[in-house]
């Protein structure tokens, strides 16, 4: 009994932390969008970060504080923080418009390579929803499948609509939560990198120079520095200072 | 007659003046031609200006190598003009030399004293060809040289290369890369030369350098310079400032030109109607080699390849403006070099400011000798936010080679107050969602809060209890649904798993009635709850049983004798007090209870040791 008191303090007690955490970020949250109404952008950016400090974040928040960089013509941070809320928001017309309006500021000279055709079929079927919308119906289906199997079970019916329901719900659910797990997976682990400031990318054969803003994919930090491809594939190493992961 | 002796006075000032002014003193040796035929004599001229004659010891004629004087007495001149309020004075002494064979011969130095100072004139090399290869006699008819009925006249001398060549002249030949070298290309040519309609020949290259015009004067006026004995007219024909553009050993092309020139030994009563005869001649300059060598190592941050000597100038326009109002931030780079390719600096503006590409203006002075002048670059900065803002120390890295180091300029700049606050974007248009046209949609207002930092699904562990607990439902189904089916089918069992609930159940009754007060009750169901126990365990239907029998099936299950003995004395007490008249004492009852439980729990242990 005594156990059971203790143990529910202490859960109501870190419910109520979070809470107030919660409570805080919002707050926080609030206060920076009121900032960058006003105008005063570089106050907005540091609070946003205070948000994030608090150990939360939102796509919400991620898109104010690329919007705030972008009008601190910081166009790299801009790109690295949209890239950030487009994972959480998806194609959220409004994000897509703001994407559209910073890439059009980018000197990038690269060619883009095109997307392979797997990636953008993964992206098509599941990169509008998120991890949680797939755990959600993988789950659904998950718990279909096993009522069914303990049906089975306590009725011993032998159907062949039983059996093909069992496997279908079953065989849904398991596949919805491996995608789940997949774009989960995905959206946690870093995608790329936004160049932050000017920089030049060493390469084998020469240098080449990279204006702020342009997307790089991140392969790996080595002794040289970090490993990064530009847009057309071109591989080199630059200061990973001047990288911003998403 | 105040008047007359002031302007005598003044004449006399001048005349003493421009005497003075004439005093500059030159010694120069002369031969009538460079090259003489074998049967012909040189005439070496000693002249010597800016000194009256009686200042002059007469000198002796200078020794010869290849050459006999012919005569040690020399003709002697004197001369004095007066030119653009100048006066000149010369004298000049000559003689006459034979040479001894064909080839090289040389006048030596000759050596005038003037007053208490003696001057040495420079060794003349004449060359002594065949008297075949010279021209013929002029004929000094005074007809004959234009005479229509007469033979065509003889062609002119020609004219060679020492009568007309091109000279560069280079700063230097060991430069580093991207240092400035003047190179001046002068042409020289004996006075009688005349040189007209003079043109490049050729194109004019010099790769791996960057180039740049330097300015001549518009009216070229030749200056009078000797050369070998011979007195040439000099004028520069052009000047260039190279950078060279790469390391190593670059080459430039030779300046070809081509002029009309008429010999300068030419007759001018030979020839038609007095005409002069001017004939085409190309002439280059020589091929120039510069060795170019890399810049040190160990270049400062910021350096972008500046070579030369360089000041830096940061200004900003204003230092206190609103929100929104713009303010120009100018660096001025000054000095001598490569103006035209310095890179801007970049200054580390604030991200506060929204910053335009620099305006570039370049302003050159001095290109008559070295490339150089000022190069500005000139930023808008546009503030977005308020604040006191500073912007960091301005640096320009350049390279000077007369130092042979790196130079790092820096230039401070006053902090910038930012006032008020800016009005938010406001868009003329929108796009057909509702988003400005041209701009960003800055804010979203619903949070949506997650984690910021977010775990993979597959990491966590909650994942995996969600996929589990349905697994464990459908096995505990399972359990129950086998458990069930064996109840059902297996009546020895299903007694056997009912023994101790009911047993418990009718123990639980018993407590109730004792509790109540019911003697019949009580002691009805503790018998049951034991006798219960007994057939359910043993299974054998318990009603009807006798001792007897309940003796025989405890034998068999394997129950010690003491124990059947005490559990039939006990059953047989519980139907004692039932039909009793008299009631029992709940003291008596309570002491029943405890032993019937005792016995219970005495059989089950002594049941489960027998079973296993």
């Amino acid at each position: 009994m005594r156990h059971g008191a203790l143990l529910f303090a202490l859960i109501a007690n870190v419910g109520f932390a979070n809470a107030q955490q919660l409570e805080d970020a919002l707050h926080l949250f609030d206060e920076a969008n009121g900032l960058v109404e006003s105008g005063a952008y570089a106050e907005a950016i540091g609070q946003y970060h205070a948000v994030l400090e608090t150990g939360f974040a939102s796509g919400a928040l991620y898109h104010n504080l690329a919007s705030a960089y972008f009008r601190l013509d910081e166009i790299g941070e801009a790109v690295c923080y949209y890239e950030l809320a487009r994972r959480l928001l998806g194609d959220d017309p409004q994000l897509l418009h703001n994407i559209q309006i910073v890439e059009a500021k980018i000197q990038s000279p690269f060619s883009e390579l095109p997307t392979p055709f797997w990636r953008a079929w993964w992206y098509t079927l599941f990169g509008q929803y998120s991890a949680l919308r797939f755990l959600i119906s993988g789950l659904g289906f998950y718990l279909i499948a096993c009522l069914l199997y303990a049906h089975y079970i306590w009725s011993q019916t032998r159907n062949n609509w039983h059996r093909r329901a069992r496997a279908g719900a079953l065989g849904v659910g398991l596949l919805l939560l491996l995608i789940a797990a997949l774009v989960s997976g995905e959206r946690s682990s870093i995608q790329g990198a936004a160049i932050i400031e000017s920089t030049t990318l060493v390469t084998e054969t020469g240098s080449i120079d990279v204006p702020e803003g342009v997307k790089v994919s991140f392969i790996g930090q080595t002794d040289l520095g970090a490993e990064v491809s530009l847009p057309n594939g071109v591989r080199g190493y630059v200061n990973a200072s001047v990288l911003g992961f998403f | 007659m105040r008047r007359k002796i002031l302007l005598i006075g003044l004449a006399s000032a001048c005349i003493v003046y421009l005497s003075h002014y004439s005093l500059a003193q030159t010694v120069n040796g002369l031969v009538s031609s460079p090259t003489i035929g074998a049967q012909e004599t040189v005439a070496y001229t000693l002249e010597i200006s800016g000194t009256n004659a009686s200042d002059v010891v007469n000198p002796s004629p200078p020794a010869a190598e290849g050459l006999t004087l012919v005569s040690p007495n020399a003709s002697r001149g004197t001369n004095m003009s007066i030119v653009n309020g100048r006066v000149s004075r010369s004298v000049s002494y000559t003689w006459h030399y034979r040479p001894e064979t064909e080839g090289s011969a040389r006048i030596l130095e000759a050596n005038v004293t003037i007053g208490d100072s003696t001057f040495h004139t420079s060794p003349v090399t004449v060359t002594v060809v065949p008297q075949a290869q010279r021209p013929s006699p002029q004929r000094r008819s005074l007809f004959g040289g234009f005479s229509l009925f007469d033979n065509p006249p003889d062609a002119p001398p020609e004219v060679t290369e020492q009568d007309i060549f091109i000279r560069a002249t280079q700063s230097d030949r060991e430069v580093y890369l991207n240092e400035q070298i003047a190179i001046d290309y002068k042409l020289y040519f004996r006075p009688g030369t005349m040189p007209r309609n003079s043109r490049q020949a050729d194109s004019w290259d010099a790769e791996g350098f960057w180039r740049e015009e330097l300015d001549l004067a518009t009216a070229l006026t030749p200056n009078m310079v000797v050369e070998n004995g011979i007195r040439y007219q000099v004028i520069s024909i052009r000047r260039i400032a190279v950078f060279p553009t790469r390391a190593g050993e670059l080459t430039i092309d030779p300046l070809k030109i081509s002029t009309e020139v008429q010999s300068p030994d030419a007759d001018p009563f030979n020839s038609p109607l007095f005409s002069q005869r001017y004939s085409t001649v190309e002439r280059a300059s020589p091929v120039i080699n510069i060795t170019s060598n890399p810049l040190p190592p160990g270049a400062p941050d910021g350096f972008t390849g500046a070579v030369g000597q360089y000041t830096l100038r940061a200004a900003l326009s204003r230092n206190t403006l609103e929100v929104g109002e713009a303010l120009q931030l100018t660096l001025t780079i000054e000095g001598t070099g490569n103006i035209a390719l310095i890179e801007a600096p970049q200054p580390e503006i604030p991200g506060i400011f929204e910053i335009y590409d620099p305006e570039v203006s370049i302003s050159k002075m001095g290109t008559n000798t070295l490339i150089s002048g000022s190069k500005t670059f000139t930023w808008l900065l546009i503030p977005r936010s308020n604040g006191t803002l500073q912007i960091p120390p301005v640096k320009f890295v350049y390279f000077d080679p007369s130092l042979a180091q790196y130079i790092v300029r820096s230039s401070d700049l006053n902090p910038i107050t930012v006032t008020g606050t800016a009005a938010a974007a406001s868009a003329t248009t929108v796009t057909a969602s509702g988003f400005p046209f041209d701009d960003i949609a800055v804010l979203k207002r619903d949070p949506n809060w997650v984690t910021a930092t977010h775990t993979p699904l597959h990491r966590g562990t909650w994942f995996y209890l969600l996929l589990l607990i349905p697994v464990l439902g459908v096995g505990v189904t399972a359990v129950l649904r086998r458990r069930t089916t064996r109840l059902a089918t297996d009546t020895a069992w299903a007694r056997n798993q009912r023994a101790h609930p009911l047993a418990r159940k009718h123990l639980k009754t018993a407590r109730k009635r004792l509790t109540e007060g019911d003697p019949d009750a009580f002691y009805a169901a503790l018998e049951q709850s034991v006798l219960g126990f007994v057939g359910n365990r043993l299974n054998v239907h318990e009603r009807g049983l006798t001792r007897a029998q309940l003796a025989d099936q405890l034998n068999k299950a394997g129950i010690r004798t003491e124990r059947q003995r005490e559990l039939i004395k006990f059953l047989d007490t519980c139907d004692a007090a039932r039909f009793a008249p008299i009631a029992a004492a709940t003291s008596q009852m309570e002491e029943h209870f405890a032993q019937g439980s005792r016995i219970l729990s005495t059989i089950a242990r002594e049941l489960e040791s027998v079973i296993s």
